[in-house]
């Protein structure tokens, strides 16, 4: 049922159609609000399962960066007594490197996981309205989450579906979570990006660079399709990032401790996630429908 | 009069067991000030665009991620707040103890100066117990004074060496020296160790 669930662009939900006669509302209202429950328990177990994700991925990326300096500063390194011990470096660089390896595919694990919790996301927040189902020579009215006809447009004509909120008014309050998690999965897929490539130039793989346009696991880009991510076939920068410095990623430096340290901590802040303004949509939808989303 | 000694013993162990806290409290304190010293040295790295690297093409990313470590920051401030007022609880609760033994002895019925200096067999003198309750008060109402100053002092300019100096301090608690402690406990509780 979920998979069938088509997705609609953010921008082009249809407006509330004429107030519907008090009677269908009456059999829409119970529906919906069921709807609304499951989707926004969606909602929150995406959450969950996205900021999880978050927090593997920091660790393996820290490993990361810390295996990675480990051998690029394994030629100067103090080894004390082991100093003479024949061929230590080149065996501990090349364990170093194993290790590298290894904390790049659950970086990039992780990240996946973010990928999917971000398509729940979306998926849920697409799916708050409730259309009722044409079934002919029926007296009964049912309900689904297809738009079967295109004058019913599942808002129940925007009237409150609790006490006082519209359909409309819980998607965009959904629209505003699902923001924040798609800018940040879009700032961690440039990290993840970076933190593979630094390794790989120095010498892992030394045949592979990777570009903001390779997909960086099977089937990333069908789950951007799925949400509207990708528009044609190549998946472009988010439309407010300044190409020109992307551009300038520079193929044969290799970025300082510092800059190492700012992607940890980029990585660490999520900046785009407001957790306090997550807190309040969450307590203020389960107050409306008087369930705990917490 | 040995019944006078035993009541004094339980109402000491009992600010004993406040005291247990104290240095789970302080593990507790640490490890909240290296998440904030952590955060005190990123500071000067974050502020460079050039470390930055590729993150460069994200839109303000620098203000951003300054402003997140300052409000982590502010929240760590917050909660060694509360650690610090634990202290105090702990402190405050001591001063309770000495005051209810005080009167105890002086209140009611009270002993004379000599059974205060009274000893009985094993057992302390009333008059050891109070000396060694005032000072446990002492140890840990300077120290939570001084924890309270270090906390206070810690800003997000603060240098590294000023953070390791306050760290050291955090853990050394001068003011309650480890041997001094259980010197006194061995007086007081000089019956049970042997």
């Amino acid at each position: 049922m979920e998979a069938a669930t088509p997705t609609r662009p953010p921008h082009a939900a249809p407006s509330s159609s004429p107030s519907p006669s008090p009677a269908s509302l009456r059999q829409w209202r119970p529906a919906a609000q069921r709807n609304l429950r499951n989707q926004w328990s969606r909602l929150l177990a995406a959450k969950a399962r996205w900021l999880s994700a978050a927090a593997d991925g920091r660790s393996h990326a820290s490993a990361l960066v810390n295996a990675h300096l480990s051998r690029r500063y394994m030629p100067g390194m103090d080894l004390g007594v082991l100093k003479d011990m024949p061929g230590i470096r080149e065996k501990a660089s090349g364990k170093l490197a194993r290790r590298e390896e290894q904390c790049q595919s659950m970086l990039l694990s992780a990240y996946r996981e973010m990928v999917l919790a971000t398509a729940e996301l979306v998926r849920a927040s697409h799916s708050m309205r409730c259309f009722s189902k044409v079934a002919a020579n029926s007296p009964l009215i049912r309900f689904t989450e297809r738009q079967d006809d295109m004058n019913d447009s599942g808002d129940g004509g925007g009237s409150p579906v609790f006490k006082w909120f519209s359909v409309l008014e819980f998607e965009n309050l959904a629209q505003e979570l699902v923001d924040m998690f798609i800018s940040e999965l879009q700032l961690k897929r440039l990290l993840v990006l970076e933190l593979l490539s630094v390794t790989f130039k120095e010498g892992v793989q030394h045949d592979a660079s990777l570009e903001w346009s390779n997909e960086l696991f099977d089937g990333e880009f069908n789950e951007f399709q799925s949400i509207g991510l990708l528009s044609g076939d190549s998946y472009a920068l988010p439309k407010n990032w300044s190409a020109g410095v992307s551009k300038a990623w520079q193929p044969d430096q290799t970025p300082s401790h510092e800059v190492l340290q700012v992607y940890l901590t980029s990585w660490l802040a999520n900046v785009n996630i407001k957790t306090s303004r997550i807190d309040e949509i969450f307590e203020l939808v389960g107050e409306e429908m008087q369930i705990k989303l917490s | 009069m040995e019944s006078s000694v035993r009541r004094v013993q339980q109402r000491v162990r009992k600010a004993r067991e406040e005291m247990d806290r104290w240095d789970d409290l302080n593990s507790r304190l640490l490890s909240q000030f290296a998440n904030a010293a952590a955060i005190v040295a990123r500071l000067p790295v974050l502020e460079e665009v050039k470390n930055y690297g590729v993150l460069r093409c994200v839109p303000n990313i620098r203000e951003n991620l300054l402003g997140k470590q300052m409000e982590s920051l502010e929240i760590i401030f917050v909660s060694m707040r509360e650690t610090v007022e634990e202290f105090n609880s702990i402190a405050r609760s001591l001063h309770k103890a000495l005051r209810d033994t005080n009167q105890m002895v002086r209140g009611g019925s009270a002993l004379s100066a000599k059974q205060m200096q009274l000893q009985v067999g094993i057992l302390p003198t009333i008059a050891d117990c109070l000396d060694g309750l005032r000072t446990l008060c002492e140890m840990h109402q300077a120290e939570y004074a001084l924890k309270s100053s270090v906390i206070s002092s810690l800003t997000w300019t603060s240098s590294s060496s000023d953070i390791a100096a306050m760290r050291q301090l955090l853990v050394d608690q001068p003011n309650i020296p480890k041997d001094e402690v259980q010197a006194i406990f061995d007086i007081i509780f000089a019956d049970e160790i042997c």
